[in-house]
């Protein structure tokens, strides 16, 4: 670690480890992190980062009245963040679980303390675009036949919650 | 995070019954605002003669419990008479859904004030209301009480965010305990307008933040 980086400890005890983490060295979790990080090679990151370009293309080109929350490129390599307007997020979600397919939602209704995301809003969303925001996340083990089934789950369920919803139609 | 729903609420949920509307309704109500989360529309037809609800639908933009809830409370009300829908409560909706988690109160419970608002609204619109009565800060506050502090997941009135009621010549100025750039005041604000404007002697209603 850099000289002078301003870091709090977060377990207190002994005095171990310059007094900034109390107890007996967590081996495994420094050799964990340690091949962790080694996983993260350039490979990986250009291979996420083609499954979350797919994703965004296909769903902001397939599924009418979305948005994508933040940057198109600037951005992790595994994350896509997407609002789907009209619907609520834990809706989605639920549906999304019963298909074997696991995101989250910064819909208020879906959290504990039922804040909805401070982060779109934040970003500049409002209540509405935090409600119906989808967060989909790639790992190692995803592959480019996930990002088709997914999109083709969201696309139908996010026109069967449309059809129940009271808002969008005249 | 799993999900907190039994296979009865799932059930509602993914095959939700009576979903959608009915055209010239005898009654309808719009409860929630996309501003405050969710929203329940409920629209009714009512037989003149026995008062019996022989058909009723609901539109939903809100999470499983909120959509179970419609649907299970639409099977409720009907063929009940309007009084005996009246009585139907949040309570029995959870009941008959077996069970639903606590924090979900806020978003289930909108069904059931949508149930009632459109028999309002038939009883209204047939000359059935009761007589009107002068409004006041108990009247207010029984209203303030459908509004939900989004914080706490119950309603403003019980978590203390109202600070004070004033009625005075049809204008209710409502103080509240929160700050105006708070992420919730703007719905808060919207939501309060729309339950206290709606009451027949107020012309006006003024709200002020603290905090």
């Amino acid at each position: 670690m850099r000289k002078g980086t301003p870091i709090v400890k977060i377990m207190d005890g002994g005095l171990q480890e310059f007094n900034l983490r109390a107890g007996a060295e967590n081996i495994p979790g420094a050799a964990g992190f340690a091949r962790a990080v080694q996983l993260v090679t350039e490979e990986e990151n250009a291979r996420l980062k083609e499954m979350r370009d797919a994703l965004i293309s296909s769903v902001l080109e397939r599924i009418p009245r979305v948005t994508l929350n933040g940057h198109p490129e600037k951005r992790i390599p595994q994350n896509a963040n997407i609002t789907f307007h009209l619907v609520e997020g834990e809706s989605i979600t639920l549906h999304l679980d019963m298909y074997g397919i696991s995101v989250s939602t910064g819909s208020a209704c879906f959290s504990r303390s039922l804040e909805g995301s401070h982060v779109i809003s934040a970003i500049g969303g409002d209540h509405e675009r935090v409600h119906g925001s989808l967060r989909m996340t790639f790992g190692r083990y995803n592959t480019m036949d996930d990002v088709e089934y997914t999109v083709e789950k969201l696309e139908s369920i996010v026109k069967q919650l449309r059809a129940i919803s009271p808002l969008g139609k005249q | 995070m799993a999900f907190p729903y039994n296979d009865k609420v799932l059930e509602h949920f993914r095959n939700p019954h009576n979903v959608g509307r009915i055209e010239n309704p005898d009654g309808q109500a719009v409860e929630g605002s996309p501003a405050c989360g969710d929203m329940v529309s409920v629209n009714i037809k009512v037989d003149p003669e026995s008062k019996t609800i022989t058909d009723i639908k609901f539109e939903s933009y809100g999470c499983a419990s909120n959509i179970a809830t419609g649907s299970i409370i639409t099977d409720l009300a009907k063929g009940k008479t309007i009084e005996e829908a009246k009585k139907i409560t949040w309570k029995d909706a959870s009941e008959a859904l077996g069970g639903l988690p606590a924090i979900k109160v806020h978003c289930s419970v909108l069904a059931v004030e949508g149930l009632r608002g459109a028999i309002r609204n038939y009883e209204e619109k047939h000359g059935l209301a009761v007589e009107k009565k002068p409004t006041t800060v108990d009247t207010v506050r029984r209203r303030l009480k459908k509004v939900m502090n989004p914080l706490m997941g119950l309603d403003m009135v019980s978590t203390n965010l109202v600070e004070k009621i004033e009625v005075a010549d049809g204008v209710v100025g409502i103080v509240i305990n929160m700050p105006e750039d708070h992420q919730f005041s703007a719905s808060i604000k919207e939501e309060i307008k729309e339950k206290v404007e709606t009451l027949w002697d107020v012309k006006k209603v003024n709200i002020e933040f603290t905090g």
